[in-house]
């Protein structure tokens, strides 16, 4: 019982020191990139507990206070099913395929929440970042089913142990994997698939009317997204891990490979990212899946 | 006490009646008009009388001045009469009582002499158990409507009435030289004689005389392609007229065939060349039908198209076909007939016969409008009024054999139930959901209009609810029919 | 117990008649009628919670007996009928008061609930048929009273639905011919013992009928003209009820009349489900993926909604079809589910459309606070619908990929997957576009609906969480129905789905409950946090410039433009030109046959003479016909 309560506890705090990290590094890392120094390390701490501790804070309604809440909500939730080494609690009530439906809520609230700021441009990156969705989920879902039919369950914990000692989806399933970092770079909506954001254009979108605690709250939700997305692919394609220090290191792996492209890439319009996930990520994916269904 | 159940008196009491009415019209200038009122409502007390004693031996047979058949003129009411002439005299009955109120126009007492002979020869042409005298009634049948059609005096009711005259004397004369050449060859006039004795005729030499009745019948019974008088005729004829027209003429002429072809030449297996006519005239009937801006020539298509569709039924030669056929010939009677009825109180009330120009009526004359809604309903065949197990009959008997041409016939007529569906909405739609263009003070019919409309619309709602004993007398008069030997029998062995 | 499901299928017919007769005394009089009945109904209905009645004979016809019966699978779609039916007319008491006709419309609405009812109820293919019919012009009376628009949308409705129904009347013909008793027991068992060509007519002919009413591709394009035309509150009940009444149907062909079996003898096994129902599936499959998309395009929030169904059906159809316990339990439940959250967002647009006038998507926004609770219900229906946890829509999806997964159908499985991602995009445009964004000036003064239209949006947002956490209570019928048709019961518990079920075990509550500590934690955390103060929608970030009350500052129109252009061009041809191209050429092939009656007498004349020189030339050659 103490054990599950601690577990309970420690998990988010565990997912968000890891997300909190990778932002950390990622400014640090994009510095260097561009030939400069860089913010202090522990940046991205200071500025979420400014943003908390704001005095002056505004709101445009329930529905606005709302968003931010129950986005990291639905993101603590999510971090209870998916596989943690040495963590286990929830994995057994949720597979994959309810752990992708239990993913979209956050985004869903706190679309809601934009959409009540009454602006604009939070509405047209919404609108963006929806569509997008559509754009990778196509492949996403491919990918997912390959993995289903290459392991035959839809259990996360199972198809991670049925990894284990090098047997990586990674090398099994290479086109597969190709596809699925792809899709999740999609997903952590970073360049070239930042439209959603794009603070050129439309102010950041959806965060456009948000700051003080609201933004803090984001904020948080934010390093828990780059947790999920991360663990999620570490999971599904790099065996999980055993131990909690590789599970880091397979995710910092991924993680400074995304930074990288991040910081060359320009940006994608919205339908010739779409395109774009529906032509050649969704021609491997199902090349991968058809060699799986063959085989 | 008399025997008044004697289908003699079908006949001779109207006809008493239509000559008072030439003989008292000098005196009774207003009061000719309660006569065919009498005349009928005696006729149907006599179809009353008729049903227990059908219901019991099959068949009723009179006969003329005490001599047995063959030798005389004789009358037979069997099931399948019996069925048709109580329409025709309920009809003749229902629409004299609209009559009282709808006849305006001078000069009223020959429209109701007319009228009486109209009935009457409709009557006769279904008792009758003779062939010439299956003529004559024609004749009488055909001579008064071709008064009434052209009754109203204009130009359209002239020509309509011209192009009737001259396609029904065609039909005429057909039909006689057909009974003559039967009379010819088997010496008789008395149709259980004949049927008797061509049994030993080839197929070759009966069907000459077969083709001229069928072809002078045809003409009347609006069969494709000798119906082209009808759409003329029905709407050009004051609505009364038009709802006897095609509420039960045309039917008796279809009954005419069917007794020629089933009782005297047996030839009802000939079926799928009868099948073709049955098709050709629904097809033509219905797509002709959904073109119409007029209403009662809307009507008059329709009429053509469900007659094509009970042709179609008896034509496919089995007993369950024949019995579907019988159903929808009631339900085509009883809800065309209100149609026209309801309708002609529409035009009476609007003044114009356009569909368009019907905008609102649905408001404005709540009664009408749901009488026509309903009557509407059973003749499309939609659940749960009449038409609903009529055509479900029709249809199972179709696919009784299960082949290519029986699907393609199923098909066929299931389409142009979809069209005379589309066209009815149609009208419905602009009645009921359309707002008038102008506010026009457009009031109900009168009473007397509409109790007629009222009386065969509950008729039809409880044969849509009560149809077994109807289904089951339908198919006692199918079996008896196919079976010719009750009817020939029973004539000849004179009682 | 015989006699009371006469008096079940009465008891609507008999409300609307009253109701009918009762508004020409005082408009109280009909309302209470109508709620009376159609409460009655619902509560009958229960009286045969997991009961089969075999056969109610009310009838005998063309020597074939007409039964009623029910059983659970009956059972749970007249549940759907006769709830839904009941919220209807409460709902329609407020909205419709004051329009033409109101006598008329109740008892057309009771009329329609009666006739779905006596569909679920018949016991035999001539029952089935005539409520079938029944059903469809009554509605089409219910659908033409939307207005204008409505009159054509209604002509299309009941021309496609009569077209549907003829084909399933030459199926039962079919049938008739051979069996000669049209009940449901003799009617499989004849299919068992014919010929693999008869199966196959009987299942597309009847299939067909079924298809139109449940709208599945190609067969749907009726569908979104007569549910976004139609009057507020009959939308629910065609969206959320009537074309139910085609996946009943669908469930009585597939297993009731056949079997898995039966229908995999038709043709060689070489996928993994019979090649007829494959066929079905894929169908559906279509339907869910484009329908999401047109849906996605949409401007008129009804019209959305419409779109929407067709694509909801398709998973409705795609679980049914699929052959497998799971599947069919899915299907059944997404029925049940699709009727809940559909009904809902109808009757929430409905009130929009009774306080704003418009369904105009762009025309509308930032009814939220104007109108919480529609905005609530909107959330609820939305995110039911989306398959998210922890409502119901969530369950019955997952249980419709589940058995997918486990057929190893993936590629129906892709497509599902994508129609429901789909489904995000359009419900956000819906609810964004309605109640969040800029609330127009003309709309200052909007009030929420009245209490009455208020209940049908309480109940259904509170049955969306009922089935959505305790999927059991709905699988508890859905396992008897299973055992009634000859399947093997999927196993359940009140929470979920244990492990060997599915490919995975499955505990909503779990989910739910974690998701509602997460939120009492971050709340609380929020809660501590500076309070924050209220603001303007005028009060927005707009690139320097003022935002005043005549600005409008939304983004509504045109939504997704964008992706708009990558999906164009599949929808360069449609279904709808393809019947018009067709309505069009069998029009003018009309007008050639009527040119026959040319009005000249002459014509007329020598038609006599050739059939009669026609019927000469037969006797010259010898007399034989054929």
């Amino acid at each position: 019982m103490v054990r599950t309560i601690l577990i309970a506890i420690g998990i988010p705090l565990l997912a968000y020191g890891f997300g909190v990290s990778f932002m950390m590094f990622k400014r640090k890392i994009a510095a260097r990139i561009q030939r400069r120094y860089g913010p202090t390390f522990i940046q991205p701490l200071i500025d979420t507990f400014k943003l908390l501790s704001k005095q002056e804070n505004i709101s445009h309604g329930i529905m606005y206070d709302l968003g931010p809440i129950l986005a990291l909500a639905a993101s603590m939730t999510v971090i209870f099913f998916i596989p943690i080494p040495g963590m286990k609690l929830m994995t057994g009530s949720a597979d994959l395929i309810a752990l992708l439906y239990i993913m979209v809520i956050g985004s869903l609230v706190m679309a809601l929440g934009a959409g009540e700021s009454a602006n604009p441009n939070s509405t047209i990156g919404i609108a963006r970042a929806l569509t997008l969705m559509l754009g990778y989920d196509l492949p996403f879902v491919i990918v997912v089913i390959t993995l289903v039919m290459k392991y035959h369950t839809t259990d996360l914990y199972k198809i991670m142990q049925m990894q284990t000692g090098g047997h990586w989806a990674m090398w099994l399933l290479p086109l597969s994997a190709i596809v699925g970092f792809i899709v999740t770079y999609g997903a952590l909506g970073e360049h070239p698939f930042d439209v959603a954001v794009a603070p050129h254009e439309i102010a950041t979108g959806p965060m456009a009317e948000y700051g003080g605690k609201h933004l803090g709250l984001l904020m948080i939700n934010h390093a828990f997204h780059i947790y999920i997305e991360l663990a999620l692919f570490v999971d599904l394609f790099m065996g999980g891990a055993s131990n909690l220090f590789y599970f880091y290191a397979k995710m910092f792996v991924i993680f400074v490979i995304y930074v990288f492209f991040d910081e060359v890439l320009p940006r994608f319009r919205v339908d010739d990212a779409v395109r774009f996930y529906w032509r050649w990520p969704t021609i491997l994916a199902l090349l991968g899946l058809i060699i799986v269904l063959v085989r | 006490m008399v025997n008044i159940a004697n289908p003699i008196l079908l006949i001779a009491i109207p006809l008493l009646f239509a000559f008072l009415i030439a003989v008292l019209a000098p005196w009774l200038k207003k009061g000719v008009k309660y006569i065919p009122v009498i005349a009928f409502g005696l006729n149907l007390l006599v179809v009353f009388e008729l049903i227990p004693d059908v219901l019991d031996n099959g068949i009723v047979i009179a006969t003329t001045a005490g001599i047995k058949p063959p030798f005389a003129i004789n009358v037979a009411v069997d099931r399948l009469s019996l069925f048709l002439v109580l329409i025709a005299t309920l009809l003749g009955f229902l629409v004299s009582i609209y009559n009282l109120v709808y006849i305006k126009e001078e000069p009223a007492e020959k429209f109701h002499i007319l009228f009486t002979l109209l009935v009457t020869g409709i009557t006769w042409m279904i008792v009758t158990g003779d062939l010439f005298n299956m003529f004559v009634a024609f004749e009488v049948t055909s001579i008064s409507a071709f008064g009434l059609v052209g009754f109203h005096r204009d130009k359209d009711a002239a020509e309509a009435g011209f192009k009737y005259l001259v396609m029904g004397s065609i039909g005429a004369s057909l039909l006689l030289i057909g009974v003559v050449m039967l009379y010819a060859a088997t010496g008789t006039l008395n149709m259980a004689d004949i049927a008797e004795k061509i049994m030993r005729f080839t197929f070759k030499q009966k069907l000459l005389p077969y083709a001229f009745i069928f072809t002078g019948l045809g003409i009347e019974g609006a069969l494709f392609p000798l119906n082209a008088w009808l759409p003329d005729a029905h709407p050009a004829a004051p609505s009364s007229v038009s709802s006897i027209l095609s509420g039960i003429m045309t039917t008796a002429a279809i009954y005419g065939i069917i007794r020629v072809t089933v009782t005297i030449f047996n030839y009802y297996q000939v079926i799928l060349f009868l099948i073709l006519f049955g098709l050709l005239t629904l097809m033509f009937g219905e797509t002709a039908a959904f073109f119409q801006k007029d209403i009662k020539r809307m009507l008059a298509y329709s009429t053509i198209g469900q007659t094509g569709l009970f042709f179609y039924a008896f034509s496919l030669g089995s007993i369950n076909g024949m019995q579907g056929a019988f159903l929808q010939m009631m339900n085509h009677s009883l809800a065309k007939a209100t149609l026209f009825l309801v309708v002609g109180g529409i035009i009476f009330s609007v003044g114009s016969r356009n569909i368009d120009d019907f905008a609102g009526i649905g408001r404005k004359m709540k009664l009408s409008a749901f009488l026509f809604a309903i009557a509407a309903f059973s003749l499309m065949g939609l659940p749960p009024f009449f038409g609903f197990w009529s055509k479900l009959k029709i249809i199972f008997a179709t696919l009784e054999r299960v082949n290519v041409y029986t699907i393609a016939f199923v098909v066929i007529v299931l389409f142009m139930s979809l069209i005379e569906a589309a066209y009815f909405f149609r009208v419905m739609q602009v009645m009921f959901f359309k707002e008038a263009k102008e506010e026009k003070e457009v009031r109900e019919a009168p009473a007397w209009m509409l109790i007629p409309a009222i009386t065969l619309v509950v008729i039809i709602l409880v044969l849509s609810f009560y149809p077994t004993p109807v289904i089951n007398f339908a198919h006692k008069a199918a079996a008896d029919l196919v079976g010719r030997s009750v009817y020939i029998n029973s004539v000849l062995g004179g009682l | 117990m015989d006699m009371s499901l006469g008096v079940l299928l009465a008891t609507p017919f008999v409300g609307g008649i009253l109701a009918y007769l009762g508004g020409k005394i005082h408009r109280w009089v009909r309302y209470t009628f109508a709620i009376l009945f159609s409460l009655l109904a619902f509560i009958e209905i229960f009286f045969f919670y997991n009961t089969t009645v075999g056969n109610y004979v009310w009838g005998r016809l063309f020597g074939s007996v007409l039964v009623l019966q029910i059983n659970p699978i009956s059972w749970i779609f007249a549940f759907i009928v006769t709830g839904i039916s009941f919220l209807v007319i409460l709902f329609s008491i407020n909205d419709v008061e004051g329009h033409k006709g109101l006598d008329f419309y109740y008892l057309e609405l009771l009329f329609v609930e009666g006739a779905m009812l006596g569909i679920t109820l018949a016991g035999d293919l001539i029952t089935f048929f005539m409520f079938w019919e029944l059903m469809s012009w009554t509605s089409y009376f219910l659908i033409i009273q939307g207005g204008k628009k409505s009159i054509t949308a209604g002509y299309k409705y009941i021309i496609m639905s009569v077209i549907g129904a003829y084909s399933m009347f030459v199926a039962i013909a079919m049938v008739f011919g051979r069996a000669h008793s049209l009940v449901f027991k003799n009617v499989s068992m004849l299919l068992s013992q014919s010929s693999p060509a008869f199966v196959i007519w009987f299942f597309v002919l009847f299939g067909i009928g079924l298809f139109v009413k449940a709208a599945v591709m190609p067969l749907h394009t009726w569908l979104p003209d007569a549910h976004s035309e139609a009057p507020s509150p009959v939308s629910p009940l065609l969206s959320g009820v009537l074309i139910k009444m085609g996946a009943y149907g669908l469930t009585v062909l597939f297993y009731g009349f056949l079997s898995v079996q039966l229908i995999g003898k038709l043709a060689p096994t070489i996928l993994p489900t019979p090649l007829l129902l494959y066929i079905v599936e894929w169908l559906a499959a279509i339907s869910i993926v484009l329908a999401t998309f047109l849906a996605i395009l949409q401007e008129d929030a009804k019209r959305l909604l419409a779109y929407s169904s067709i694509s909801q059906i398709g998973y409705v159809v795609l679980g049914i079809a699929m052959g497998s316990s799971l599947g069919i339990a899915g299907g059944l439940f997404h029925a049940l589910n699709h009727a809940i959250f559909k009904s809902l967002l109808f009757f929430v647009i409905g009130g929009v459309i009774y306080r704003t006038g418009t369904r105009n998507m762009s025309e509308l926004g930032g009814l939220i606070k104007k109108m919480p609770v529609s905005f609530i219900g909107a959330l609820f229906g939305i995110v039911a619908l989306s398959g998210v946890p922890p409502l119901n829509g969530f369950v019955s999806k997952w249980m419709i990929y589940e058995a997918l997964l486990q057929k190893k159908e993936v590629f129906l499985l892709i497509m599902a997957f994508v129609g429901s991602t789909g489904a995000f995009l359009y419900l956000y445009r819906f609810i964004h576009s309605v109640f969040l964004g800029q609330l127009p000036e003309k709309y200052k003064d909007v009030k929420e609906v009245p209490f009455l239209m208020q209940l049908p949006i309480w109940i259904l947002s509170a049955l969306t969480i009922v089935f959505g956490i305790w999927p059991g209570l709905a699988m508890n019928v859905i396992a008897q129905g299973e055992k009634f048709l000859g399947i093997t019961p999927i196993k359940y518990t009140l929470y979920g789905f244990p492990q060997g079920t599915a490919m995975s075990s499955l505990k909503v509550i779990n989910i739910s409950s974690v998701l509602i500590i997460a939120f009492i934690v971050v709340l609380a955390l929020y809660l501590m946090l500076p309070k924050e103060r209220f603001v303007s929608q005028y009060d927005t970030y707009a690139a320097g410039q003022v935002v005043t009350p005549e600005t409008k500052y939304n983004y509504s129109y045109g939504f997704y433009m964008f992706f708009g252009r990558v999906i164009n061009p599949i929808f360069k041809w449609s279904a709808d030109k393809m019947y018009e191209a067709w309505a069009r050429a069998t029009k003018v092939f009309g007008d050639y046959m009527r040119r026959v009656y040319t009005g000249n007498l002459e014509t007329y004349s020598s038609y006599i003479v050739v059939l009669i020189t026609i019927v000469a030339f037969v006797l010259l050659i010898g007399g034989k016909l054929w």
